[in-house]
């Protein structure tokens, strides 16, 4: 039955390699919600999220030609959007400064008080720091803490050890207690 | 001072802090919205993303076959496939006509092309909006690594993107990403030379920090311009900027002013309208930063950026409606 199901996906890959419209319309329903949350959650700007999955799976069927089977399509599909999404926050971070540049004013701090901080103001503070991240650390700590992966889980999607992965989730901890005004001794 | 090897425990929690735990516990139980593009929509994109690749693969292989012709690698590998074909065809013969090549061949030449179709392209082609080329005579070629990813070989080369998604470009000593700008870069060795000659690109080192590189005063006098249009996109762009970083606000409104009007659509204009939109709320008119924002959430409403400008637009409050960039006062 697995087999069949395999087989499956595997004809439907294959279509879709050739540019076949149903197929890649199928891989695009069978996945598109993932790459959805994906994007959110690596972003959390909701006005992004349809540009970015677009954009994924635009990029995703320019290159599937060249998908070699040799990662999960899953993993392959999560690399395109680390890629897309890196790109957001870069267009991001230097819209931020020029306009920061602009207006010669200094930008709102995140480290703010935070006892009262409701749901969306945890949402807010915690993604302007995860924009002041470097993207190595950001994506590893969107995997692991965010995304909720394993370590080798984690490794697997981003490519790289899972010492890596751990190492770059931990920095990231450091610098985002930091960025938000939290004891870093409680991340200890 | 020795560094320790770091062997994490496979069921180390991802986040420590409870605080940071409450906010990441806060991110994860808000559900993604509800997706509004379609797989049509998908479909169409890459069709158009697929006709500018097979555009930028026909440029490319009428490139390689003029270089190939003009080295003369068609005739060597022509020997070495067919030894029976007399050498004397190849070299001696004074470069006839095409016709009488025909018909004096006793077998038609393979044509050494023929299995690169362009239909059937597997290899990755630049996008059309991308244009490279060398600044000085070679034989080298950049690498093609995608759509909009190169890797750039010794020698001297232009690089200029039309559009704003971004193009990055490997070089030995780290990597270069434009976002319709322009660009000479100089390869050697293990070091590459940038000069900016249109917007601005970003500049990432080996350790992969980053800066930001501009385009310098003396050379945007250098720059060809057009006269019969008026001043590109690009140009106004660069005026605003250098204005603002002038000091000059109001001449800086102005430039922008021209930029989203007279080219509404450009790339340029879409950094051209949040650019306003915060000198003229920073100037203290805040009707106008409004129409400013919400001339470009009407122009791009599923921009990346979209997010940002509706909120710095409601940040403003309410106001008047909007005739383009002008508010409508009563």
């Amino acid at each position: 039955m697995t087999r069949d199901r395999d087989a499956d996906e595997d004809a439907m890959l294959a279509a879709a390699q050739r540019g076949d419209r149903a197929a890649q319309s199928a891989l695009f329903v069978a996945h598109k919600d993932d790459v959805a949350r994906q994007v959110y959650r690596m972003t959390g700007d909701r006005s992004a999220v349809d540009d970015l999955v677009q954009e994924v799976f635009i990029s995703a069927f320019s290159a599937l030609p060249g998908f070699r089977r040799d990662a999960r399509l899953d993993t392959w599909l999560y690399r395109i959007t680390v890629n897309k999404v890196r790109n957001w926050w870069d267009a991001k971070r230097r819209r931020r400064l020029r306009e920061d540049r602009v207006a010669g004013s200094p930008r709102e701090p995140i480290a703010t008080p935070e006892d009262e901080a409701d749901a969306t103001e945890h949402r807010r503070r915690l993604y302007a720091a995860l924009g002041e991240l470097p993207d190595k650390y950001r994506e590893a700590f969107t995997a692991r803490a965010i995304d909720n992966l394993s370590l080798q889980e984690a490794s697997l999607r981003l490519g790289v050890p899972v010492s890596t992965v751990s190492y770059r989730t931990r920095k990231a901890e450091e610098q985002l207690c930091v960025m938000l005004g939290l004891d870093p001794e409680g991340a200890r | 001072m020795t560094v320790e090897p770091f062997r994490p425990a496979p069921d180390e929690p991802a986040v420590r802090h409870p605080r940071l735990r409450a906010m990441v516990d806060a991110v994860q139980a808000e559900p993604p919205p509800e997706l509004q593009v379609d797989a049509q929509a998908v479909y169409a994109g890459w069709q158009q993303r697929r006709t500018g690749q097979r555009r930028g693969l026909a440029v490319g292989l009428a490139l390689a076959a003029a270089v190939l012709l003009t080295v003369g690698v068609l005739e060597l590998r022509s020997a070495t496939q067919e030894p029976d074909t007399p050498v004397t065809a190849r070299t001696d013969s004074p470069a006839p006509s095409a016709p009488s090549t025909r018909a004096a061949a006793p077998e038609p030449t393979p044509e050494v092309l023929a299995p690169v179709e362009p239909t059937e392209a597997v290899a990755p082609v630049l996008a059309a909006s991308i244009h490279v080329s060398p600044l000085s005579p070679t034989t080298a070629v950049p690498e093609v690594l995608g759509p909009r990813r190169m890797r750039l070989p010794e020698g001297s080369w232009s690089i200029d993107s039309e559009e704003a998604e971004p193009v990055e470009v490997a070089l030995p000593d780290g990597a270069l990403e434009l976002r319709g700008g322009s660009v000479h870069v100089q390869v050697a060795g293990d070091v590459a030379h940038v000069e900016v000659l249109r917007d601005e690109v970003l500049r990432v080192d080996a350790r992969g920090r980053w800066t930001t590189l501009r385009t310098r005063p003396a050379e945007v006098v250098a720059e060809p311009t057009e006269p019969a249009t008026g001043p590109s996109p690009a140009e106004l762009a660069r005026e605003a900027e250098e204005l603002m970083a002038a000091g000059d606000r109001a001449g800086a409104i102005r430039a922008l002013r021209r930029l989203v009007t007279r080219h509404g659509r450009s790339a340029a204009a879409q950094a051209g309208l949040i650019d306003l939109g915060r000198l003229l709320k920073a100037s203290g008119q805040p009707d106008e930063a409004r129409c400013a924002y919400g001339l470009f959430l009407a122009r791009w409403p599923g921009h990346a950026l979209a997010g940002d400008v509706t909120r710095a637009r409601e940040a403003l409050g309410g106001g008047p409606t909007c005739d383009g960039l002008r508010p409508n006062k009563k």
